[in-house]
């Protein structure tokens, strides 16, 4: 009986023993599996939380790298001698953009180079954009032909060559955005048989003689308010001209007397004569006329604006002489005659008292082309957009500047 | 009596437990498997979206002429200054046949090809699908017919990368599969 007790709570110590020993694997067990499984999925939670932290960065310093760009790009055609040659800071969209601006050479042409990096969480994105130049130039809306006045042309224009048609740097015939040949606020007669084209409403006509009546403006009623002085032909503050010239910017020049203008002309050359001057120093001129004036611009390649005014209005340019080059930009003058030039781009009148009597012949080696393209090089250096468009308007995907390369 | 009642009783409990951990720790090592085979076509996935990412947004960088002359469903040539050094250069996307993976058991694996200039094709991916679409500025898809024609070709201003790559071993009867797609609209174009 003892002997069978014994033998009983053995079994049953050895029992308890094998069933702890099971509860002990299935403990452990369980928590080996748990722990494998909790560490393969936070593996994954990680790696997935990771890679959509990557993402998110990425494409927000991506975003912050291009819209700085494209700020700055606004900010150019606002502020055009704008640069920033030193790396700068700015905070953006929660990262922060490093940006630079420069002017550099890309195939010959000089643009603006805008480099931005953006950095958001360390996720860094480069964007650099190669822009072009603001172009500051206009045709003033004035220029209603190749030759506009507020007085009678018929003995001005002589026998030339005058096309309203546009034109290119090159000379290159451009169709349809031109102008008139001729536009006047008087009758227009063409006595001396020049040959005239232009544009009117889109539509070319070539140069002839007689000209199509399409390419003549006359008796153009401009309201009363053509403009009396060059600055209100450009639609800028009295002045101004005057100012740029007398800075020497760009080799612009002042000068009361034409014999002391430095050749060749750039920029704005702005001759004043007063009426009471007299710097006419040939008395053999059979013009009979010794307080007019002559600007010889022998052979040099001549360009930008030549203004003849004085403040009555009254400044008389008896010749305008250069050879072998055109002049390549706009002259606006008081009272002006004997064109023995070329002139690429346009010419305005703003006296009156046009020559009505004297007569200009042997001109028919010369020409006077419009020229939209040169006029706005030529306007250029005013540094402004035109006052009368009401300035570029920019809208979705479209850039205030032209941007040549953008490299991301 | 009850003593072996017991007894057997543990056993089958005991038995049953541990078919049960056998197939938990055969379960988590599917997983596990699964789990690596598809991180590493992950890190393929985002290798080539990488490198495609790096290259479709500089088309037709510092380029004045044509940008893309070739475009297909499956391939593209195009010219950038990938390098941005000043001189143009072409790179070539296109995959091969299957037939060059056919030690692999999955039958449409296929390498994605790069190639820049005259340079030798250059393949550190299998894809099981490489797919272009393209688009005009209007958002309207370019007919594949359509852009033999370089004219339609210049019409180009968006593509949409869709890319398939599958296990080239299956795992538990089958091919892992992770895709990836993004429509890119190059700032040159």
């Amino acid at each position: 009986m003892a002997k069978e007790n014994n033998t009983k709570k053995f079994i049953n110590i050895n029992k308890w023993f094998f069933m702890s020993k099971f509860i002990l694997i299935i403990v452990v067990g369980g928590f080996i599996s748990y722990s494998i499984i909790s560490v393969n999925l936070n593996s994954k939670i990680t790696t997935g939380t990771e890679n959509s932290v990557k993402v998110y960065g990425q494409r927000q310093s991506r975003n912050i790298a291009n819209s700085m760009a494209q700020m700055i790009i606004s900010e150019i055609n606002d502020s055009v001698s704008w640069r920033i040659t030193s790396p700068e800071e700015k905070s953006l969209f929660g990262g922060t953009a490093t940006y630079r601006i420069i002017d550099t050479v890309v195939a010959g042409d000089t643009l603006i180079k805008v480099a931005v990096t953006g950095n958001y969480n360390n996720n860094v994105t480069n964007v650099m954009a190669l822009v072009e130049k603001p172009s500051t130039g206009f045709v003033p809306p004035i220029v209603h032909g190749a030759w506009t006045a507020n007085g009678p042309l018929d003995n001005t224009i002589s026998d030339m060559y005058i096309d309203g048609r546009d034109h290119d740097l090159n000379r290159n015939y451009v169709p349809y955005t031109g102008v008139y040949g001729i536009s006047t606020s008087v009758e227009f007669y063409n006595t001396q048989k020049a040959e005239i084209g232009g544009t009117k409403d889109s539509i070319d006509y070539p140069m002839s003689y007689p000209e199509n009546p399409n390419v003549i403006e006359e008796n153009y009623n401009w309201g009363g308010e053509f403009p009396t002085t060059p600055d209100a032909v450009l639609g800028i503050p009295e002045g101004t001209l005057k100012s740029i010239a007398q800075s020497g910017q760009d080799g612009s020049q002042y000068v009361t007397d034409p014999e002391d203008l430095n050749l060749p002309l750039s920029g704005i050359t702005y001759v004043e004569i007063n009426d009471d001057d007299d710097n006419d120093d040939d008395d053999n001129d059979d013009d009979n006329d010794d307080d007019d004036d002559k600007i010889d611009m022998k052979k040099t390649q001549s360009k930008g604006i030549l203004v003849c005014h004085n403040s009555s209005g009254t400044t008389r340019i008896k010749q305008i002489k250069l050879k072998n080059y055109p002049f390549k930009g706009l002259i606006i003058g008081d009272y002006m005659f004997h064109f023995h030039l070329d002139v690429h781009g346009a010419i305005i009148l703003l006296s009156q008292n046009l020559e009505t009597k004297k007569k200009c012949s042997g001109n028919k080696d010369h020409e006077v082309l419009y020229s939209s393209e040169i006029i706005k090089n030529a306007t250029s250096i005013l540094g402004i957009q035109s006052n009368f468009s009401g300035g570029t308007n920019y809208g979705f995907q479209k850039q205030r500047l032209t941007v040549r390369h953008w490299l991301e | 009596m009850t003593y072996w009642l017991d007894l057997i009783g543990s056993y089958i409990i005991a038995g049953a437990i541990i078919l049960m951990i056998g197939k938990l720790n055969i379960y988590i090592l599917n997983s596990a498997n699964e789990s690596m085979s598809s991180n590493l076509r992950q890190l393929t996935v985002t290798t080539s979206a990488d490198i495609i990412n790096y290259d479709f947004y500089k088309i037709g960088y510092r380029i004045t002429g044509d940008k893309i002359v070739e475009a297909d469903e499956d391939k593209i040539k195009f010219y950038s200054d990938i390098d941005d050094n000043g001189a143009a250069d072409t790179i070539y996307y296109y995959t091969g046949n299957v037939s060059e993976l056919s030690s692999t058991p999955n039958p449409s694996d296929k390498l994605l090809y790069r190639i820049l200039n005259n340079e030798a094709p250059l393949s550190s991916n299998a894809v099981t699908d490489f797919k272009l679409t393209y688009y005009d500025s209007s958002n309207t898809e370019i007919s594949y017919g359509k852009l033999n024609s370089q004219n339609w070709r210049d019409y180009i201003k968006t593509i949409k990368i869709y890319l398939k790559v599958e296990s080239p071993e299956p795992v538990d009867t089958a091919y892992q599969v992770v895709e990836w797609q993004k429509k890119i609209t190059p700032k040159n174009l």
